[in-house]
């Protein structure tokens, strides 16, 4: 195993119907690429980048999940480990965005209290099947009191916001819930010297950071 | 996320007869008739009188209908499951010992198979004749067989020169083993490869081929060593039997294991699984259903179509039409046979996988075969088949590797993030496809222990790094990191060459198959049976808890309350799906009892086995709606005056139970229809929450429970017709038709008179006369 470099650990979770682009949104974040025919995620999947965010470095690891309605009964297993959560739908395709409202009900009961969400619109190079507005879209997000990013995995638009504008939702969640403040204190300290006493002080931060979304 | 529990309480454990015909890998329906103690043996016309063959095994013989079955006493080393109409004839031979009792019972094809009877003389020739009897009985059957064999492809193995494809690579390959073999493992793949597909692209091979036989299979096949395998194959079937017929001797295991060679794979695959003889009851089913379904769309068929695109889209058969539309075809077809389970994802990718080296008649009879038994339950609604075995692989974790089990309880790393993928495709998610067609290979044959065996190997080999890790992204990438190498040598620092060839992968397996020997299908099936109602109650239990979230209103229910509702109305469904079946099952039977004879009655089996699948109903699955029957049984669970009470006491009259009985009315009818909000002729959850809501919470206001049962009868106007005031009173006769003594009758008759004396119009407050009587109701 490389030695991980990085001053705190963020875990993010996509979900959505199936076929929203989850998959190639992560990709695109992750690996900037571009693929239309992405095979199927079947249970759960996840991906590692690593960001600069105000001189910190912070390592997400962000979990794909399947998308069809079925795999849910499985899927919500995994929401509580999540301290960011992005609700994907296609603003081509109107019944994605219906579906919000049920995923994020669904985030409402399996998700660890005071997760950050966002809503993210893909697609939205594809301006000739566009069946969600923007206003629609926006609309929605105020009312789940939540921010709202439109993206495109393909043409790289804006994905590199949703996350990391998520990942800073987060941090400064975690921040002010004094969660990770001193720790961080000192991981950024240590980092500066030695990285692998960081790793270690990062896992500490990461088990505060759950411990402080449940309360 | 509605409509779970029903299908998954039905599943139940396997009967006896069920596990019998699991593994002789027989078509459901199959019990055995008559067994018998018996020693097998098989001689070939081309063999010499005493063949050099020493395979005789000591055993025992069954008899279905449609099957002749031996396994050998060790339970391993020989099995046969030889359909009846493959046999040609049955010899009874001539022994000079007296006391032996023979039998030749000779196959189409030529090969005999000798089995020797050892039980009293009378039973032998009782079951001699059992066995007559069923053959007569599959003589239909038999005229079926030809055109069956001829597209398989082990006939094309025994006798090369059948094969059109034949003529051209027969001198590609003499040419390309004359080159030594350092430069030409690479080339002979591409060549062969590209020989093949132009000649097969002229004219479709007669026999049963997937896609790999046209777009190259997976992998390079020197390195395979497809021919050599091909080779021992061939030698394999021209003694033990071919398609139908194969017989599996110790040998048959030993080839599966090091991998079937691409070309015979798809059979072999049909045949281990036994989905070979699904195919053969049910010739035609395949492009039948698709012709019923031409053009129709579901949700099943819009999930698959997102899909299409994204099941092994790396390989070259699928970058293209002909590959997808194979894909759609099998998926679209399999979904209309299945309407309740619809689509599953994961299925498309082992429908993409079977797609290679199957047709895709035979990869739509193999998914059968996948759903129905080797991965019961994985693919349904609830995916309850996908739970429980997470939770028995879990177990079987703790059990065996109590050190790792331990590690990632302590971490909070859940091993279904790994595990999951593995079992939902075979491996083929996580695993270069090489590897996991091997892997596919085993499980075929031996059953979905292997699953589990391979898995438990995976985490014991990668132990020391797994307790290494401290979060799920590590551990995963362990995983990863692992199944990339799975084609470099497990030794590579050994000094014998012999050990340093031995691959990680070629390792897996023998830890799977040696360290973890002792998980067998009874402890699969028996650690099922622990954990089944466990699964089913977190499923039942997550299934009401979305439910009821995503109700939009709740009226004047607390959210328990709504829970209560929502576990009659599944109770409801579940009891109506059953009392369903029973009529059915009931009318089957009696319409085969029609004075048959023994032999009339097998040929009944047999044109039913004929008979194509019931048409799919158009019914939404996605959302738990109710139909009024079932609504008859709910309303009967609910409403003390909707079900009639019979005591009833058994022949010594010491005991006695109430039986209830749904009592059918009119006003039934009505209610269904009021509260049938989109008048679709059926009930969503949602429509029975308002429904109920205001006549629940009505108690102590006895004038709104009177407006309501006005309105009931007025299809909502303000006021009733002569007509309707007599259908009301009629409602309120039933309502009350329980109740002792004469006073609700006569104040119905009093109000009647009392409506049709004031004039057309009554107004709901001149019905006040019942009101004591609408208070009971309320109650």
């Amino acid at each position: 195993m490389p030695n991980p470099h990085y001053d705190l650990l963020l875990k993010l979770l996509l979900i959505g119907d199936s076929g929203v682009g989850k998959s190639c949104l992560l990709l695109r974040f992750c690996d900037d690429a571009w693929t239309p025919s992405f095979i199927t995620t079947i249970g759960i999947d996840f991906k590692i980048r690593t960001i600069e965010l105000d001189g910190k470095r912070i390592k997400l690891q962000i979990w794909d999940t399947a998308g069809q309605e079925r795999f849910r009964t499985i899927t919500t297993a995994y929401y509580r480990g999540a301290m960011g959560i992005l609700l994907v739908f296609d603003v081509t395709d109107e019944r994605s965005f219906q579906n919000i409202r049920t995923w994020h009900s669904n985030v409402e009961q399996h998700a660890s209290e005071g997760v950050s969400r966002l809503l993210v619109g893909n697609k939205s190079d594809w301006t000739e099947k566009r069946a969600v507005s923007q206003e629609e879209a926006q609309k929605l997000a105020d009312e789940l009191g939540i921010r709202y990013v439109e993206t495109s995995a393909k043409n790289n638009d804006q994905v590199d916001d949703a996350f990391v504008g998520l990942a800073r939702e987060v941090k400064q969640k975690l921040v002010e819930s004094g969660a990770i403040n001193p720790v961080m204190g000192t991981a950024t300290n240590q980092a500066g010297g030695a990285g692998g006493n960081g790793s270690v002080n990062v896992s500490a931060g990461g088990q505060g950071a759950k411990q402080g979304g449940c309360c | 996320m509605s409509t779970i529990s029903h299908s998954l309480r039905d599943q139940k454990e396997p009967s006896r007869s069920q596990i019998f015909t699991h593994s002789f890998s027989l078509p459901n329906g199959q019990v055995p008739l008559s067994e018998i103690p018996a020693v097998l043996s098989l001689s070939n016309p081309e063999d010499d009188d005493d063949a050099q063959e020493d395979e005789v095994y000591a055993g025992r013989l069954a008899l279905t209908q449609r099957f002749l079955c031996f396994e050998s006493l060790d339970r391993r080393s020989c099995r046969m499951s030889l359909p009846l109409y493959c046999v040609r004839r049955v010899e009874r031979l001539n022994t000079k010992r007296s006391g032996v009792f023979a039998l030749a019972v000779v196959v189409w094809h030529g090969m005999r198979v000798i089995v020797q009877l050892n039980a009293l003389r009378t039973q032998c020739e009782s079951f001699c004749s059992l066995l007559r009897d069923h053959l007569r009985a599959v003589l239909p059957s038999m005229r079926k067989l030809k055109p069956f064999t001829a597209g398989c492809y082990s006939e094309y193995v025994l006798n090369p020169s059948l094969d059109p494809a034949n003529a051209d690579k027969a001198k590609e390959v003499g040419e390309g083993s004359d080159v030594p073999e350092k430069e030409a493992s690479a080339d002979a793949a591409t060549t062969s490869a590209a020989a093949s597909s132009s000649s097969s692209s002229s004219s479709p091979p007669p026999y049963h081929a997937g896609l790999g036989a046209r777009f190259k299979y997976p992998g390079d096949a020197r390195k395979l060593r497809e021919k050599s395998k091909m080779k021992l194959w061939r030698s394999y079937l021209s003694i033990h039997g071919r398609s139908l017929t194969t017989t599996r001797y110790p040998q048959f295991l030993r080839l599966v294991q090091v991998g079937l060679p691409s070309a015979l794979r798809g059979e072999i695959w049909e045949l281990t699984s036994g989905s070979i003889f699904n195919r053969f009851d049910h010739q035609g089913e395949f492009e039948a259903i698709l012709k019923e379904n031409e053009g129709r769309k579901t949700t099943a068929t819009e999930e698959i179509e997102k899909d299409l695109h994204r099941s092994l889209p790396e390989y070259v058969g699928f970058q293209n039409e002909e590959g997808i539309n194979s894909l759609r075809r099998v998926l679209y077809a399999f979904s209309f046979k299945n309407p309740e389970q619809g689509y599953t994802q994961g299925l498309n990718i082992l429908a993409a996988a079977f797609l290679i080296y199957c047709s895709e008649e035979q990869t739509y009879f193999l998914l059968d075969t996948l759903c129905d038994r080797l991965l019961p339950g994985y693919f349904t609604q609830s995916m309850a088949g996908t739970i429980l075995d997470r939770r028995v692989f879990e177990n079987l974790v703790q059990r065996s590797l109590p050190l790792i089990h331990e590690h990632l309880v302590r971490t909070d790393i859940q091993l279904s993030i790994a595990s999951l993928p593995w079992f939902l495709s075979l491996y083929i998610n996580s695993m270069p496809m090489v590897f996991a067609f091997r892997i596919i290979d085993c499980f075929m044959a031996m059953g979905p222990k292997v699953l589990f065996q391979v898995a438990l190997a995976i985490l014991k080999i990668n132990g020391e790094e797994i307790l290494s890790v401290t979060d799920d992204g590590a551990f995963i990438n362990v995983l990863r990191n692992y199944f990339a190498t799975l084609g470099e040598s497990a030794h590579p620092e050994a000094t014998n060459p012999k050990h340093r060839n031995i691959t990680n992968f070629q390792e897996l397996l023998v830890v799977a198959f040696r360290e973890f020997g002792v998980i067998t299908t009874e402890t699969i099936a028996s650690e099922r049976k622990r954990f089944r109602q466990e699964i089913v109650d977190e499923i039942e239990l997550f299934a009401k808890r979305s439910a009821v979230r995503q109700l939009r209103d709740l009226g004047r229910f607390s959210k328990d309350q709504a829970g209560v509702v929502y576990d009659h109305m599944v109770e409801a469904i579940y009891r109506s799906r059953h009392e369903r079946q029973a009529k059915e099952a009931a009318a089957a039977v009696a319409a085969q009892q029609g004075g048959l004879s023994e032999k009339d009655k097998a040929a009944a089996a047999e044109a039913m086995l004929a008979a194509k699948p019931a048409p799919p109903t158009s019914q939404d699955f996605k959302e738990m709606r109710i139909d009024y029957e079932t609504f008859l049984i709910f309303i009967s669970e609910m409403a003390t005056w909707a079900r009639d009470e019979y005591i009833v006491s058994n022949l010594s009259g010491l005991h006695e139970r109430t039986e209830k009985k749904v009592a059918e009315h009119e006003l039934v009818r009505r209610i269904f229809r009021a509260w049938d909000s989109e008048k679709r002729g059926t009930l969503s959850f949602q429509d029975v929450i308002y429904g109920l809501s205001p006549i629940v919470f009505s108690s102590g206001d006895v004038l709104s429970s009177v407006s309501w049962f006005f309105k009931l009868h007025s299809e909502g106007r303000e006021s009733l017709t002569k007509d309707e005031v007599l259908r009301l009173s009629e409602s309120l006769l039933y309502l009350f038709r329980n109740e002792p003594g004469e006073g609700y009758l006569a104040a119905v008759s009093q109000l009647i008179s009392q409506a049709f004396s004031v004039g057309g119009e009554v107004s709901p407050h001149g019905v006040a006369l019942e009101r004591e009587e609408k208070a009971a109701i309320s109650a």
